[in-house]
């Protein structure tokens, strides 16, 4: 048995190396704020493919030949994804097409329904009026980049030319813009000078893109395969430090923790795919083109693992879309472009209430369930603190916080050492 | 140790993964009588006390574990409480097998986790032997 002062100098050594280790890692955490996100996305794909494990600890592959498949294959996914956000995230020369027939169409639609509707507008006429402005003011394109749109009009080496169609848009959302009447005369004059049409070019863009983003998110695949390569070595080394008094509560909270997290994880996977799957399927059949409807459903799917932002994202998107389609082929006769706001309204309302009915309840059985309003203040706290991976990683965080806390009070209480 | 004698180098270096490596003090309690039992514990080197109860004033010694021996295998079967407790005699070395491990080796390393459960029968069954011996008398005399 220690003796009482060897026991105090212990209690006194352990509390020091505490204090001054969640110090540090308080710090740590802070400095390497901006790779937070990639490194606890790794972790977190690397919970999601454990029951992968078994499949990639087959005997008859050479561990080596396995750690090369599976790093090829992380390799193959990123160069994938790389691939499809850089042929499907618009450039400058769509960015300013897409805002220009947004808020043609945006106007027009307005018009229409002040127009076919003036009773129902005279009701909702002080929401429907401020939307009206701010959505214009947002739209509106700043005086370079009207001059730059004129430029792609006439012509930029790299890019196509802008529609005709979209140039007149263009002009006609000027008139409704005030001091715009020089741009609009002076369009077609090759006064206008650009000394960075040559940075406009698609491949230097991408370029610098794709540096950007391996200079964060290069930590990923690197956290990933660690974690998933571990065979509990890197836990063990954790436990080791912990006093013999609660070794096998550390242990057996850490196992149901891990359970926990395993089941959240592959819930909100599970949840994500069908949303996707629904809001692909859904837009197709109201006539949103396949490549269209793969984006936003790609893009929804993805965003319903973060509470609150994932229907805001869904509703965005499909309203986005309803507003610039010029052409849709719907496999329902009477959706048509008249009413294309009102279907993509109504199906993104179904997928939404199909997740809470159904979805939810299959995929995230057994799950540990947060108070809504404990939820908005967990995100709201974590996105100002942390930015946009606090806002992608609240949730999970409080999830992981609140299974942890609730399985070492009855750990603890059942090692009658509380 | 006779408990891993059926398992390849290669297996035993896998299983190594998935035990923890622990050091009891002399009087220490590696577990107590009524708590959760969550490990099964392999001794390496000192002596464990097996007894009735967590006061050493009071309990009644019921077995001495040796190096190369092991207990709390209970745990690893059933989510039972810790039927005695264990108390280090002597400055003691231990190696614990967690209930969560050996389910996980049953997964991914069935191999090995099937040679475990088959030492963990096989010692049970010595054990149940031992303690038919024991009582054997006793059932006589109580007729």
């Amino acid at each position: 048995m220690k003796d009482p002062a060897r026991n105090r100098r212990g209690i006194f050594v352990y509390s020091i190396i505490s204090i001054l280790t969640l110090a540090s890692l308080c710090i740590f955490a802070w400095c390497l704020r901006s790779v937070i996100l990639p490194m606890c996305i790794g972790v977190l794909l690397a919970y999601l493919c454990k029951p992968l494990k078994t499949v990639f600890n087959y005997r008859g592959i050479p561990k080596g030949t396995r750690i090369t498949i599976l790093f090829c294959l992380l390799i193959g996914v990123l160069l994938s994804g790389i691939n499809f956000v850089k042929n499907n995230f618009p450039n400058d020369k769509e960015k300013l097409e897409i805002m220009v027939r947004m808020k043609y169409h945006f106007n027009k639609k307005i018009e229409n329904f002040k127009s076919s509707a003036p009773g129902i507008y005279r009701l909702l006429s002080k929401d429907i009026d401020p939307l009206e402005r701010s959505l214009n003011r947002f739209l509106t394109l700043s005086e370079d980049q009207r001059k730059l749109f004129i430029q792609f009009h006439n012509g930029v080496p790299g890019f196509k030319l802008v529609p005709e169609n979209f140039y007149n848009y263009f002009l006609e959302n000027l008139k409704t813009e005030p001091h715009a009447e020089n741009t609009s005369h002076g369009g077609d004059s090759h006064a206008v000078e650009f000394n960075d049409l040559e940075s406009l070019s698609e491949g230097r863009s991408f370029v610098r893109t794709v540096f950007n983003f391996f200079s964060i998110w290069f930590l990923l695949p690197l956290v990933f395969l660690f974690f998933f390569l571990d065979n509990g070595g890197f836990s063990q080394f954790f436990i080791r430090l912990v006093p013999n008094r609660y070794f096998e509560v550390v242990l057996t909270v850490k196992a149901e923790v891990d359970a926990a997290i395993g089941r959240y994880l592959r819930g909100v996977s599970l949840e994500c795919v069908l949303v996707g799957i629904s809001m692909v399927i859904g837009f197709f059949i109201i006539g949103v083109p396949i490549k269209v409807a793969l984006l936003i459903g790609i893009v929804s799917g993805l965003c319903t693992a973060i509470p609150l932002v994932g229907p805001v994202v869904a509703y965005s998107l499909g309203l986005g879309f309803a507003l610039v389609a010029e052409e849709i082929h719907p496999l329902l006769s009477f959706v048509g472009l008249d009413n294309l706001l009102l279907s993509v309204l109504l199906v993104t309302t179904l997928v939404l209430v199909l997740d809470k009915a159904l979805y939810q309840p299959v995929a995230l059985r057994g799950v540990v369930n947060l108070h809504p309003l404990i939820m908005i203040l967990s995100l709201m706290v974590a996105s100002v603190i942390f930015g946009i991976s606090g806002t992608i990683l609240g949730a999970p965080a409080i999830m992981i916080i609140k299974v942890i806390a609730e399985h070492s009070l009855r750990q603890l209480k059942d090692y009658r050492i509380i | 140790m006779p408990f891993f004698q059926n398992l390849t180098n290669g297996q035993l270096k896998i299983l190594n993964h998935h035990l923890h490596e622990r050091r009891y003090e002399e009087d220490e309690y590696l577990f107590e009588i009524n708590q959760p039992g969550a490990a099964l514990y392999l001794v390496s080197r000192g002596e464990v006390s097996v007894e009735t109860s967590s006061d050493p004033k009071t309990a009644t010694q019921l077995a001495i574990i040796r190096g190369g021996e092991f207990l709390g295998e209970l745990a690893l079967l059933d989510h039972s409480p810790r039927s005695a407790s264990a108390r280090a005699i002597a400055p003691t070395h231990v190696y614990a097998l967690f209930r969560g491990d050996l389910n996980r080796l049953t997964e991914i390393e069935p191999e090995i986790a099937c040679e475990i459960f088959k030492a963990l029968a096989w010692v049970i069954g010595e054990r149940l032997k031992a303690t038919n011996r024991r009582i054997a008398p006793l059932k006589k005399v109580i007729g």
